[in-house]
């Protein structure tokens, strides 16, 4: 068998393909061809290597999806920590009077790990709590 | 431990007939072309790009592994060999297909009842 010829048909391979299986292909084809007759084995070789490209390009579309999801999941996560200093929950807290409510939460977030920052104004008092 | 064994709708004839061939023990590819050859008879006669097609998918199936390369005579020659899974999908699809057989042989041995008006 030509030896020409059917590094033609293994073109209808995909590259990486060719490279890993087209010496084995190329071997194969030979030894069938003198059982089978050329014909056969070079119309075989351009049947497998379009259905192989076939079926790589079914699988492409779900790694690329795959791929752009951790993408986009990832640059959420890069923007979130950026711009929030890795913060997780930040709240602000007010009273103008009767204090003792918001005073008392104040004390349970402390207590729960947050770092609250009083703010005392003439007219009002106001904590702003950041848990890391 | 190896994954448990499915029927796949998708797996062809000619498939099946590779993985039978493997579970006589390891094979390169034209070795199973011929085991092939003579398992159906001669009804079925792979090509290269054939083979190394349903090789490649039952791979990745996980049905097939290679198995290392040897030379022989004077050829570069690839072995593959059958996976616990692949044994179990072969034994299940030969089992379907015995139950196939069974079920449409009591057909076509019966015969036909007059048919109704």
């Amino acid at each position: 068998m030509t030896r020409r010829l059917v590094d033609l048909c293994l073109l209808a391979y995909p590259r990486a393909v060719r490279a890993r299986d087209g010496e084995h292909l190329r071997e194969l084809a030979a030894d069938l061809a003198a059982d089978h007759g050329f014909l056969r084995e070079a119309f075989g070789l351009v049947r497998g290597g379009l259905a192989e490209r076939r079926r790589q390009s079914q699988t492409r579309p779900a790694v690329v999806a795959v791929g752009a999801a951790t993408l986009v999941a990832l640059t959420a996560l890069t923007w979130t920590a950026t711009a929030q200093g890795g913060r997780v929950e930040e709240d602000v807290l007010t009273c103008s009077e009767q204090c003792a409510d918001a005073e008392a939460d104040v004390a349970s977030r402390v207590v729960d790990g947050w770092s609250c920052t009083e703010r005392r104004e003439p007219a009002r008092v106001s904590w702003r709590c950041v848990l890391d | 431990m190896h994954r448990v064994a499915m029927y796949s709708p998708r797996m062809t004839e000619q498939a099946l007939f590779i993985l039978a061939s493997l579970a006589q023990g390891d094979l390169h590819g034209y070795g199973i072309a011929r085991d092939v050859e003579e398992l159906s008879d001669g009804r079925i006669r792979l090509t290269a790009g054939t083979i190394y097609g349903a090789l490649n998918r039952l791979s990745d199936e996980g049905l097939v592994a290679p198995a290392g390369e040897q030379q022989v005579q004077g050829r570069r020659r690839r072995y593959y060999r059958l996976t616990p899974a692949g044994h179990s999908v072969l034994a299940a699809e030969v089992e379907r297909l015995r139950s196939a057989a069974a079920a449409l042989g009591t057909r076509v041995s019966s015969r036909p009842s007059p048919r109704l008006a």
